[in-house]
């Protein structure tokens, strides 16, 4: 039988005990909520990743810029010199490049990430790449009687790249050429 | 662990994207311009087909016109394209492309042309879009137009 002493020193054992756990636990909790902060900071990171992700895929003009280069007035290029319609370090979208030249030898060369295309209109006619595809350069225009010639490269979908870009020109002769490129480019 | 503000905020954002994304109709609403009937532009005057400053997507742009030297230009944000059916003509862009104007109608015996701006994917647009059709200084033009696009309705 325990006695009434007992029975208070007891009481008083059990509240030292609750005391000593309580100071335990307010010694514990900052470590909890550095855990939760950890925690929650690692789902702002990967929620606002996925949140620009997102923005990525439908285009957003918070992460993407819009790159146009357009020459409607034709640029008198000599015999085996470069043109450069874009050459840059960046990720982006290639939407489409169109150009024309009065050479049908014209040197084209896309540059895209470690990708290198070098065509020529004479061998995409050749090849008979005349009209659309979504894949490969193609000819709008080989005219042999008046020597124009119209290149166009419109991948669908867009043509991702993460590194680099590139579109050279270098005709054989003297040629006329006018040019444009669509783009998107990722910011930084 | 109750979720802070930061990450609701966060939730909410992506949520809100992915509807986007997904044309869902909480965002975006699809809308017909089409005239009733065709029309005629005076020699020389201008006619605008559409003006929008918006957030949205093209689906496509078809213009009928009766004179191949009629001109039609499109703005997207900071792109133009502009030309007669004569010029896309003789750019050779006859028949389907998913990027630029093309020629679905080259009849110069009966003065039918139809030119198509139909992008894969539907273009988006951020700030402003407008099309205007142009007649020659020499000559009325009749036209017929119709357009698809989405308009964005979101916040």
């Amino acid at each position: 039988m325990i006695s009434v002493i007992d029975r208070a020193m007891l009481g008083k054992k059990l509240e030292e005990r609750l005391e000593k756990r309580l100071e335990e636990r307010l010694k514990e909790k900052p470590t909890e909520k550095l855990i939760d902060k950890l925690i929650e900071d690692r789902f702002i990171e990967y929620l606002s990743e996925l949140v620009k992700q997102l923005k990525i895929a439908s285009n957003d003009p918070d992460v993407w810029d819009m790159a146009v280069v357009d020459v409607d007035t034709p640029t008198v290029v000599r015999a085996r010199e470069k043109l450069t319609i874009v050459n840059s370090l960046e990720s982006g979208r290639l939407v489409a490049v169109a150009i024309t030249t009065t050479d049908r030898n014209t040197l084209i060369e896309f540059e895209i990430d470690t990708s290198l295309m070098r065509i020529t209109p004479r061998e995409l006619y050749n090849d008979g790449l005349v009209g659309y595809n979504s894949a490969y350069p193609w000819l709008s225009k080989y005219d042999d009687t008046d020597n124009k010639y119209m290149v166009w490269f419109t991948p669908v979908p867009e043509r991702i790249y993460h590194s680099k870009i590139r579109v050279e020109v270098t005709p054989t002769t003297s040629a006329s050429v006018t040019y444009s490129c669509y783009r998107y480019k990722l910011k930084r | 662990m109750i979720l802070s503000d930061g990450i609701r905020e966060l939730f909410r954002e992506a949520v809100k994207h992915a509807k986007i994304l997904n044309l869902n109709p909480d965002y975006w609403r699809i809308e017909v311009l089409t005239p009733d009937a065709p029309a005629s532009i005076p020699a020389g005057s201008v006619k605008e087909l559409l003006n929008f400053r918006e957030r949205g997507k093209v689906v496509f742009i078809h213009t009928f016109c009766d004179n191949k030297n009629c001109l039609l230009e499109i703005y997207i944000d900071n792109m133009v394209m502009r030309g007669t059916p004569k010029d896309i003509y003789d750019l050779g862009l006859i028949g389907y492309n998913p990027t630029t104007f093309w020629l679905s109608t080259y009849d110069e015996t009966n003065n039918r042309y139809v030119v198509m701006f139909t992008p894969i994917p539907p273009k988006e647009y951020f700030g402003r879009i407008y099309a205007r059709l142009y007649a020659p200084r020499d000559s009325a033009i009749n036209y017929k137009y119709m357009a698809i696009r989405y308009k964005y309705i979101g916040d």
